[in-house]
C-alpha cells in the first residue's frame, strides 16, 4: 500500500472515528437536546446513540472500502467525494438522532433576561478600529506613486538567510499597486463583519473578542499587503526586523483564536445556560430560522458555536453581501494577475 | 459598583411579551431602581437580548412614555424622566378598583398553582415594605 494511500486512510478513519464519538462528547445533551441525566446515560439515550451508530456504519465501511480500492491516479477525487458523502451521512444522522432526543427534552427555560443600560449599544468604534490599518496600505501605495522613479525595473522579492537575494521581480503597475489595493479591501471587509457582530449579537455572546481577532488579522492583513512596496522601495528587507515582528502577530492571534474556542466550548448544559434558545426553532437541530428574534448570530446548542438565525432577514443580506464581495475580489484578481 | 438594573420575560407565557416588559419596567420605575436621567437600551439592543420583534420592545416604550415614565428621543434611545404622581383618592366607600385588580391577581396565580400560603407570605412582606 502506498504512502498516500496510506495516509488517506488514516484520515478517513479519523474523520469516522470523530463522527462516531459525537454523541460522547456533549455532557448532558443528546445530539443538541437537553435530558433529563437518567435518559441521557440511561437505556432510552443509548438507543437513540446505538441507532445513529447504526446508520452511520454502512457508509463508514463503503467509505473505508473505496479508500482502499479507489485508483491511485483517483485518490484525491476519491478521498474528497467520500468525505462529502460521509458528512452528509452525518448531517442527516444527527437530524434523525435530534428528532428522537426531542421525545425526552426537559422543559428548557423560557426566561430571558436582559440588562436595562445604555452600555453595549455605543458599540466601540468600527472607524476607530479598523482606519490605522487601513491607513498602512494606502499609504503604502501613496509611497509608491511619489517615488515611482526609485523603484529599479527589478527588485529583489526574497533573501537567502545569509542576505543574499535570491528571488526577483519585474517593477509593473498591477505588482505594486494590487498588493495594497487587496489588502484594503480585505480591512473593509473585516470591518464590515465586526460591525454585523456588533450589531448582530446579544451581550452574552463572545462579540467584542471576535472583533478584536478581526482587528487584528486586520493589521496583519495591512502588514502583509504593503510588503510588496516596502520591499519594492527599501532593499533590502531586513528579516531581524520583519520576523519577530510577524511571529509575535501570528502567536497573539492564535491565543485570541484559542480563548474564543474555549468561551465557545463552554456548552450550555442546563436550561438558561448561555444564550439558550427554544429547540422548536431549530430545523433538524443545526439550523436556527426564528423570525422574531433579531439576533443574526445565535449559539448553537451543541458545541456552543456559533450559527446565523436564517429567520432573520439580515443574516441573509449578510451572506449575500459576503458571496458579492469575495466574487468581486476573485474577478478583480483576475484581472490584475491573469 | 452597583449592579445593572435588570427584566426578565418569559416567551412560553400567555401573557404577551410586550405587556411583561411593561410589568417588568414599571416595577423598577416605581421602586426608584430605575433614575430619572438614565438612558435605557435602544429598541433594537432591548429586542435583542430578550429575542423578541422590535415592534414588541417599542410598544412597551411607547406605552410607558404614555404613562409619562419615559421621554423618547427620536435616534437617541429612551430616558427615563421624572414623572408626577396623579393623585388618586380612594374613599372608605364606592368602587375598589385596586381591591379588586388584587383579589384577580391573586385568583389567577392560584389558578396557576401557587399555594395560598406562600402568595400570603408575598403580600405581607409586601406590605411591610411598603409600609417602610
Amino acid at each position: 500500500m502506498t504512502s498516500i494511500r496510506m495516509f488517506v486512510l488514516a484520515y478517513m478513519v479519523f474523520v469516522i472515528l470523530s463522527e462516531q464519538s459525537l454523541p460522547y462528547l456533549h455532557g448532558k445533551r443528546l445530539f443538541g437536546v437537553l435530558v433529563p441525566g437518567p435518559i441521557r446515560y440511561g437505556a432510552e439515550g443509548a438507543a437513540v446513540i446505538r441507532h445513529y451508530e447504526l446508520r452511520l456504519l454502512p457508509w463508514s465501511i463503503a467509505c473505508l472500502i473505496a479508500m482502499i480500492f479507489v485508483p491511485i491516479a483517483w485518490i484525491y477525487l476519491g478521498a474528497g467525494a467520500a468525505m462529502i458523502v460521509y458528512v452528509i451521512a452525518t448531517l442527516r444522522g444527527f437530524a434523525v438522532a435530534n428528532a428522537s432526543a426531542r421525545k425526552f427534552a426537559v422543559a428548557g427555560t423560557s426566561i430571558r433576561t436582559a440588562s436595562l443600560t445604555d452600555s453595549g449599544d455605543n458599540s466601540p468604534s468600527i472607524g476607530r478600529r479598523f482606519l490605522p490599518p487601513l491607513a498602512v496600505p494606502c499609504a503604502a501605495a501613496l509611497d509608491v506613486y511619489l517615488h515611482w522613479q526609485q523603484i529599479p525595473e527589478r527588485y529583489a522579492i526574497h533573501w537567502a538567510h545569509d542576505g543574499t537575494a535570491n528571488g526577483w521581480a519585474i517593477k509593473t503597475f498591477n505588482g505594486l499597486y494590487g498588493p495594497p489595493l487587496f489588502g484594503a479591501l480585505i480591512i473593509v471587509f473585516l470591518a464590515g463583519i465586526s460591525l454585523s457582530i456588533l450589531h448582530g449579537s446579544r451581550r452574552s455572546s463572545p462579540a467584542s473578542l471576535a472583533v478584536s481577532l478581526c482587528t487584528l488579522l486586520a493589521y496583519m492583513v495591512a502588514f502583509c499587503s504593503s510588503l510588496t512596496s516596502f520591499i519594492a522601495l527599501h532593499p533590502p528587507l531586513p528579516y531581524a526586523v520583519f520576523s519577530p515582528l510577524f511571529a509575535s502577530l501570528i502567536v497573539v492571534s492564535l491565543l485570541m483564536l484559542v480563548r474564543i474556542f474555549y468561551r465557545m466550548f463552554k456548552t450550555p448544559n442546563e436550561p438558561g445556560d448561555g444564550d439558550y434558545t427554544a429547540p422548536e426553532y431549530w430545523r433538524g437541530g443545526m439550523v436556527y430560522y426564528n423570525p422574531d428574534d433579531p439576533a443574526i448570530y445565535v449559539q448553537t446548542p451543541v458545541g456552543g458555536f456559533y450559527t446565523l438565525n436564517f429567520g432573520n432577514r439580515a443574516s441573509w443580506l449578510l451572506l449575500a453581501r459576503i458571496v458579492f464581495y469575495i466574487t468581486g475580489m476573485a474577478i478583480l484578481a483576475h484581472a490584475l494577475w491573469r | 459598583m452597583t449592579q445593572p438594573t435588570t427584566i426578565s420575560i418569559d416567551l412560553s407565557s400567555s401573557v404577551p411579551a410586550y405587556r411583561q416588559i411593561v410589568d417588568a419596567m414599571r416595577v423598577q420605575l416605581v421602586e426608584q431602581r430605575l433614575k430619572p436621567g438614565q438612558m435605557l437600551p435602544t429598541v433594537r439592543r432591548l429586542a435583542m437580548e430578550l429575542g423578541v420583534h422590535f415592534n414588541t420592545v417599542a410598544q412597551a416604550y411607547r406605552e410607558l412614555a404614555e404613562e409619562g415614565w419615559l421621554d423618547l428621543k427620536h435616534g437617541r434611545g429612551a430616558m427615563v424622566i421624572r414623572r408626577e404622581t396623579p393623585s388618586k383618592e380612594i374613599g372608605p366607600e364606592g368602587p375598589n378598583p385596586f381591591g379588586d385588580r388584587l383579589r384577580e391577581l391573586v385568583a389567577q396565580m392560584r389558578a396557576d398553582g401557587v399555594d395560598a400560603l406562600r402568595i400570603a407570605s408575598e403580600l405581607k412582606s409586601f406590605a411591610q415594605e411598603l409600609e417602610k
